[in-house]
């Protein structure tokens, strides 16, 4: 199956600074594909060449092994940018109608309405819009031609937590058709539950790419928590906390901790082990960067 | 062709729902018609009523496409309007359809005042050719809007567009007629722009030969005008889009 966006050897400079440097990267067809990476990292500047809205100085970019300036990449793709703002004297019928109607099928206008939480503002002029407003719109935008990828420039931004949740439902639904995501964002517990693969970018290049589980296995930490009346002596563990009956560790080696703990004579009760979350795991690989940098 | 007629229509829309656009440019030609132009008659109407014909065209021309490009092109709409499949054909559309609208009503408007207000004598046939030429001599203008939309920012647009428009109105001759101008500015009347387009509707509703010198000059003003057009327009793809 031909990858969704094939990306080799980007290269973009903008003059002596190097945004983006010999980038490699694929995205799979289906893929909720999680782009990463602090401020200036190079995300934008991936999307916008993603998008093409820049050249790149080398290297090539392949949607469904098309150019992204070609009519079939812009058929294919829908964005959400991350700052929004529409032709004020038209309201949000007509906004979403100029935009359908540069697609060959876009979605139905009712869907998009329904989903994004528009009803009440369908007939009103979008020059007044609040940030939320305005962001709800261009997700519904996003969507609306029906592309088989869509581009999510920090999606959530200015949000209430009810729209946010309709939003990845939304989007899970999307994927469940084969529709491929590229996301951009701070929030990773949000993403966590659709996200299929990381990527993180820093100072124009790949840190780290795999799959959500392949990444929080990297790691191998795993956390424990148990219920006792007093911590039992453990070693070697990363961290640990008692308080009020609860006690929490961090480890490395998770087989090792239980033995231990098991032969401690502890009493302990509700035993739970789980993988370290993804905002942990790339907090962690992140501040092990940072240490090592 | 839907696309195209979706863009034109909705983006007519816009501008009918901002009256601050529309009130200056389509009734301050009338309105400067009643002001200077009323109580003629005989050929001096028709020259009278040639000029705010033009005044009026070229003003659409100019603001429209100076203030929308100068606005547009700091928008984030804009950005996210170059990612959706085959836009630039149908907004490069809606800017000249509505454009050619507004301009063809203003310029109906005029002819409609002054047939109440002064007494003409020219024809129909005349009046077509009137309107033709109209739009004929606004091309320099269109291109002077558009470098100034480059040139500018949304907040400067309209008020150097004032500055750079009206003197060229009055010493263009478009107001009152060459005699009537102070003599400094009737000597730099002949070196505007906006003086050889009323020459030239003016040898059209007097029955004359256009004059090619005029032509010459607004050929040549176009020529200026759309390089410096063209620089804005890559200096602003290389600040935004490069």
């Amino acid at each position: 199956m031909i990858p969704a966006i094939s990306i080799t050897g980007l290269t973009k400079n903008y003059g002596k600074i190097c945004a983006v440097s010999d980038l490699n990267l694929e995205v799979g067809q289906g893929d909720a594909y999680c782009l990463l990476g602090p401020n200036g990292a190079g995300k934008s500047t991936t999307l916008n060449l993603m998008l093409g809205l820049t050249k790149a100085d080398a290297g090539s970019i392949q949607l469904f092994g098309n150019s992204p300036h070609s009519i079939a990449a812009r058929n294919a793709t829908g964005n959400v940018a991350q700052d929004n703002d529409f032709p004020p004297n038209l309201t949000v019928l007509e906004v979403l109608e100029l935009v359908r109607c540069h697609y060959p099928s876009p979605r139905p206008i009712d869907e998009l309405i329904e989903n994004f939480g528009l009803e009440q503002l369908a007939n009103r002029l979008t020059g007044g819009f609040s940030g939320g407003q305005r962001r709800r719109l261009a997700l519904a935008l996003a969507f609306a031609g029906n592309g088989k990828i869509v581009f999510l420039d920090e999606p959530t931004t200015g949000l209430d937590s009810k729209t946010r949740k309709r939003f990845w439902e939304y989007s899970s639904q999307y994927l469940k058709q084969g529709g491929t995501l590229v996301v951009t964002t701070h929030h990773l517990d949000e993403i966590e539950s659709i996200a299929s693969r990381i990527c993180l970018i820093d100072q124009g290049k790949v840190k780290l790419e795999g799959s959500v589980g392949e990444i929080q296995q990297r790691l191998g930490q795993k956390y424990i928590q148990f219920v006792c009346d007093r911590p039992p002596e453990l070693s070697p563990v990363l961290q640990s906390s008692f308080e009020d009956g609860l006690c929490k560790i961090v480890t490395s080696n998770g087989d090792e901790t239980i033995r231990q703990l098991v032969h401690s004579g502890v009493a302990f009760s509700n035993l739970e082990i789980r993988n370290a979350s993804l905002e942990e795991a790339i907090e962690k690989l992140t501040s092990v960067k940072e240490k090592a940098g | 062709m839907a696309l195209y007629l979706t863009a034109v229509r909705l983006h007519m829309k816009s501008l009918i729902r901002l009256p601050a656009y529309w009130v200056p440019t389509l009734l301050f030609p009338v309105m400067f018609f009643a002001m200077f132009g009323a109580g003629s008659s005989g050929p001096a109407a028709d020259y009278r009523m040639a000029s705010f014909v033009v005044y009026g065209v070229i003003s659409i021309a100019f603001y429209q496409f100076g203030v929308s490009i100068a606005q547009e092109r700091e928008s984030h709409w804009e950005r996210y309007r170059r990612t959706l499949p085959g836009a630039t054909g149908p907004r490069m559309a809606s800017q000249l359809i509505s454009a050619l609208a507004f301009a063809l009503t203003t310029a109906s408007l005029v002819i409609i005042t002054a047939f109440f207000l002064s007494t003409p004598t020219i024809g129909f046939t005349s009046i077509i050719a009137l309107l033709v030429a109209a739009l004929l001599v606004a091309v320099p203008f269109t291109f002077l809007g558009i470098a100034l939309g480059y040139w500018t920012t949304a907040k400067s647009a309209v008020a150097i567009a004032n500055l750079i428009y009206l003197p060229l109105a009055y010493a263009g001759s478009l107001w009152m007629p060459p005699d009537r101008l102070p003599p400094a500015i009737a000597e730099i009347s002949h070196f505007t722009p906006t003086r050889h387009a009323a020459e030239i509707v003016w040898a059209i509703v007097g029955g004359r030969t256009v004059p090619n010198e005029s032509i010459a000059w607004l050929i040549g003003f176009s020529l200026i005008f759309a390089t410096l057009a063209y620089f804005g327009y890559q200096r602003d793809e290389r600040q935004r889009y490069a």
